[in-house]
C-alpha cells in the first residue's frame, strides 16, 4: 500500500487550447502537484520536456506546428531527445481506435480520451506511477512495451526471438553514451 | 547519461528502464492508497466545481469561435485550409463541452467532425447540414441546454447526427466501385 506524492512529480502539459491547459493544471494542483508547466504547441512541449524534465508529460494529440504524436515520437527518439523514457500521457477528444493505436505505436504511455475527469486522470497517472512497463527496442519502434498481457488463445508463431529471459537487457551491459 | 540497448536485425530486445527514471521510489509514499486516491479526487472535484463558474464564458468563447471558423470556411469556399480549421474548432469544443456541462454540445460536435472527415469526397460537403450543426451549437449554449435533460436539445442532437449517419452512407454507397 503506498500513496502518491503529488508535490514530488513535475508535469509538461501540452495542449492548444488554454482552457483545456486551466482543467487540467486545476485538477493537477488539486491533486498536490505544484510543478506544472504548460506549452501551447508541439514545439513548445518538446522545448519544455527538455528545460524542465519533468516526470510526466501530459499532451493533446491536435495542435500546430507538430502534434502530440510526432511530439511523443521526437520524445521517443534518443538520439533527438534527452528523456526518451519519459511516461507520456496522450489526452485527446479523438476516441477511434486508430487515433489509439496511433498513439501507442508513436510510444505513448497511456492514452485519456476527453472529457477528462478528475478520476480517470488520477487513474491513469496512477498507472503510470506503479505499473511502470519494460521499454522496447524493435527495428520500427521504441517505447514501452505495447503487451499488456499475454493472450492465452493467441496460435500464431512468436514474432519476439529467444525465450522471455534472453530479452532483457542486463543494465551492465548496455552500451552508455555520454 | 543515456542508456541504450542494441536492436538485432532478427528480433527485438527488451530493454529494463535504468535510465533513473524510477516514479515508484521518487513519488510513492507509505500510506494506503485507496484513501489517498479517493482524497485527491474529491479535492479535485471541489477544485472543477470552483472553476466551474468560468465555464459558461468559456463555453460561448468556443462557441464564437467555431461560428467564426464557419464564417471564415464560407468565404474561402470551404477551402482545405478553411474547412481543416472548422474541423478544429468543432473537435476543440467537443473536447471541452462536456466538461464544461454542455454534453449536447459534444454530441453535436463530434457528428459535424465526423461529417468533415469521413465525407469521401470533400466537395459534395452539405454546407447546409454544416450550417445547422454550427447553428445548433450555438442555440444550445444560449439557451443554456445543460446537462442531458434538456428535450429540446436531445431531439436536435440526435436528428442531426441520424441525418449525417444517413448522409454518409448515401456518400459512401456512392463511391464505392
Amino acid at each position: 500500500m503506498a500513496k502518491i506524492a503529488f508535490d514530488e512529480l513535475r508535469f509538461v502539459v501540452a495542449d492548444d487550447n488554454a482552457h483545456m491547459r486551466r482543467i487540467v493544471r486545476t485538477l493537477l494542483r488539486a491533486f498536490g502537484s505544484r510543478e506544472i508547466y504548460e506549452a501551447e504547441d508541439g514545439a513548445s512541449g518538446l522545448e519544455a520536456v527538455e528545460a524542465y524534465s519533468p516526470d510526466i508529460l501530459i499532451t493533446d494529440i491536435t495542435m500546430p506546428i507538430f502534434d502530440g504524436i510526432e511530439l511523443t515520437r521526437m520524445i521517443r527518439n534518443p538520439e533527438g531527445c534527452r528523456h526518451p523514457f519519459l511516461p507520456i500521457i496522450v489526452l485527446s477528444a479523438y476516441s477511434e481506435k486508430k487515433h489509439v493505436i496511433a498513439a501507442r505505436d508513436a510510444g505513448a504511455t497511456e492514452f485519456l480520451c476527453k472529457p477528462v475527469s478528475a478520476t480517470a486522470l488520477y487513474r491513469r497517472i496512477q498507472n503510470v506511477i506503479s505499473n511502470p512497463r519494460d521499454f522496447v527496442r524493435t527495428k520500427t519502434y521504441f517505447g514501452p512495451d505495447r503487451r499488456r498481457y499475454i493472450n492465452s488463445n493467441y496460435s500464431g508463431v512468436e514474432r519476439r526471438t529467444g525465450n522471455p529471459g534472453d530479452n532483457v537487457v542486463d543494465p551492465n551491459q548496455v552500451e552508455l553514451e555520454a | 547519461m543515456q542508456q541504450h540497448a542494441s536492436s538485432t536485425e532478427t528480433g527485438m530486445t527488451r530493454q529494463v528502464n535504468e535510465t533513473g527514471i524510477n516514479l515508484r521510489d521518487k513519488c510513492l509514499k507509505p500510506g494506503d492508497d485507496n484513501e489517498a486516491a479517493q482524497q485527491a479526487i474529491a479535492k479535485a472535484e471541489q477544485a472543477m466545481e470552483q472553476l466551474s463558474v468560468n465555464f459558461d464564458d468559456w463555453i460561448a468563447t468556443e462557441s464564437r469561435q467555431l461560428s467564426k471558423s464557419r464564417d471564415d470556411a464560407r468565404a474561402a469556399s470551404y477551402s482545405d485550409d478553411t474547412l481543416r480549421d472548422l474541423f478544429q474548432s468543432a473537435h476543440n469544443l467537443k473536447g471541452q463541452a462536456t466538461t464544461l456541462g454542455y454534453p449536447f454540445a459534444d454530441e453535436i460536435c463530434a457528428s459535424l467532425c465526423r461529417l468533415i472527415d469521413k465525407i469521401p469526397d470533400k466537395s459534395r460537403l452539405p454546407f447546409l447540414l454544416i450550417d445547422q450543426h454550427v447553428d445548433a451549437v450555438r442555440a444550445v449554449v444560449a439557451e443554456r441546454a445543460k446537462g442531458t435533460d434538456n428535450p429540446k436539445a436531445s431531439v436536435l442532437a440526435k436528428r442531426l447526427h441520424d441525418v449525417t449517419g444517413d448522409f454518409l452512407a448515401q456518400e459512401m454507397a456512392r463511391n464505392r466501385p
